[in-house]
C-alpha cells in the first residue's frame, strides 16, 4: 500500500466525497484508487523516480481530478432520503417545494430581524417590508398546506384534514402575529404526512416541540419586548422553519416513485 | 454546455483506443492505472490523467455499455500483497461507438481538407 502523506490525502478525499453512497459503491471507488496509488508507487520504484516527484504527481492528480470527483458525486447522489418516500418531480410538486422554501426563508429573515429590532420590523422604516414578508410567508404556508391536502387527499386522515384547516386559519392569524394555530396545524398535518411516509417523523416531532414551546411562551405571558425572550422565540422557531426548507428542497429536487406504507 | 447523450468526449475516445491498443498487444482487460499509463505514453504526456477525471470517464463508459468491468479474485490480490483490482474490457457496443466517433471526426475534417485542395 502507498502510505505517503499525499496518498493518505487522496484516500481521505475519496472517503469524503463518497460519503453517503452505498457501502459497495464506496468500497469500489476506494479500492480502485488504492490500486492506482499502489501501481504508481510500484512504477516509481521500478523506474527510480524520486519520492518528491511521485508525491507531486499524486497531488496534481488529486487536485486536477477534484472537479470531476464532485460532478461524479453529484451524479450519484445519496439514495433519496428514506424519510421522504413519496412524491415526484412534477411541476406541481416542485412549486409546492419552492413555496415552502420561500415561506421559510421569508419568515426566517423576519425572525432574524425581529430579535434586534423587535416590533419595529413591522412599524419602523422597514415596516412595509416586514408586513409584506409576513403576508408572503403566511400565504405561502397556507398554499403549501392546501397543496399537500390536494396532493394527498385520498390518503390523509382526520388528523391531517384538521391540520390543514388549522394551518389555513393559522396562516390568517399569523398575519396578526399569533402563530400558535399555524404551528399546531402544521404539526398535525406533518404528523399525518409522516404516517403515510411522505415526510420523516422528525418533522412533526419538531413541529410538536415548537407548538409546546410557543404555547408555553403564550401561557407564561412572555414579554416579547425583552431581547432575551425574542432570542429564545427565534431559537424555538428556527428548527421549525428549517423543517420547511428541508421539505421544500426535497420536493424541488424530486423524490422517487411512490412507495406505499403498509396500510397507507 | 450539456453534451449529447451517448456522445464520446475526447478522453473517452482515448480510453477506448487505449484499451483496444492494449488488447491488440494481448492484454484483453486493463485496470485503471494501466489505462492511464497507456494514455500518458500514447500522448507523450508528462503526467497521468487525474484520478477524478479518469475514474469518472471509466464509470460513464461502463454505464453507457461501452466498457464492461469485473473485479479480480481478492485472493489473487492478497497473494500479491496489493489492493484488489478492477479490470475493464471494451464491449462490441464500445467498439461501434468508437468507430462512429472516429468517422464523425473524419467527416468533420473532410470539408476543411477539401477546401484547400486545388480545383
Amino acid at each position: 500500500m502507498n502510505s505517503s502523506p499525499v496518498a493518505g490525502l487522496v484516500r481521505g478525499w475519496v472517503t469524503l466525497y463518497t460519503r453517503g453512497l452505498s457501502a459497495d459503491a464506496r468500497a469500489a471507488r476506494r479500492d480502485e484508487i488504492d490500486d492506482d496509488l499502489w501501481c504508481e508507487r510500484e512504477e516509481a520504484t521500478a523506474t527510480g523516480r524520486s519520492a518528491r516527484s511521485l508525491e507531486t504527481d499524486l497531488a496534481l492528480r488529486l487536485v486536477f481530478g477534484i472537479p470531476s470527483d464532485i460532478s461524479w458525486r453529484l451524479a450519484h447522489r445519496r439514495a433519496p432520503d428514506p424519510a421522504i418516500l413519496e412524491g415526484s418531480s412534477s411541476m406541481g410538486t416542485r412549486t409546492l417545494g419552492a413555496l415552502a422554501i420561500v415561506a421559510a426563508l421569508t419568515w426566517g429573515t423576519l425572525l432574524v430581524l425581529f430579535i434586534p429590532f423587535s416590533h419595529s420590523v413591522w412599524t419602523g422604516r422597514i415596516g412595509v417590508f416586514g408586513v409584506l414578508g409576513t403576508l408572503v410567508g403566511a400565504i405561502a404556508f397556507m398554499a403549501v398546506s392546501i397543496g399537500f391536502a390536494m396532493r394527498f387527499q385520498d390518503r390523509i386522515g382526520a388528523i391531517g384534514t384538521v391540520g390543514v384547516a388549522l394551518t389555513a386559519l393559522g396562516g390568517l392569524a399569523s398575519m396578526t402575529g399569533f402563530i400558535v394555530p399555524l404551528v399546531v396545524g402544521t404539526a398535525m398535518l406533518t404528523f399525518d404526512l409522516a404516517r403515510i411516509r411522505f415526510v420523516s417523523l422528525v418533522i412533526p416531532i419538531i413541529h410538536l416541540a415548537t407548538t409546546i414551546a410557543t404555547v408555553g411562551l403564550v401561557l407564561a405571558q412572555a414579554n416579547l419586548d425583552d431581547l432575551g425572550i425574542r432570542a429564545l422565540f427565534g431559537a424555538l422557531l428556527a428548527p421549525y422553519l428549517l423543517t420547511w426548507i428541508w421539505m421544500g428542497v426535497s420536493l424541488v429536487r424530486g423524490v422517487p416513485a411512490p412507495s406505499h406504507a403498509p396500510g397507507g | 454546455m450539456r453534451r449529447k447523450e451517448g456522445a464520446l468526449v475526447p478522453l473517452e475516445v482515448s480510453i477506448l483506443e487505449a484499451a483496444l491498443e492494449l488488447r491488440s498487444r494481448g492484454i484483453a482487460e486493463a485496470h485503471g492505472f494501466m489505462l492511464a499509463k497507456e494514455l500518458r505514453d500514447g500522448a507523450h504526456a508528462r503526467r497521468l490523467t487525474a484520478y477524478g477525471t479518469l475514474y469518472k470517464a471509466l464509470d460513464r463508459l461502463e454505464r453507457a455499455g461501452y466498457l464492461s468491468s469485473r473485479w479480480e479474485d481478492p485472493q489473487l490480490a492478497a497473494d500479491d500483497g496489493r489492493p484488489r483490482r478492477r479490470f475493464y474490457r471494451v464491449t462490441l457496443t464500445g467498439e461501434a461507438a468508437l468507430n462512429e466517433a472516429m468517422s464523425a471526426e473524419r467527416d468533420a475534417t473532410l470539408p476543411r481538407s477539401a477546401a484547400v485542395q486545388p480545383s
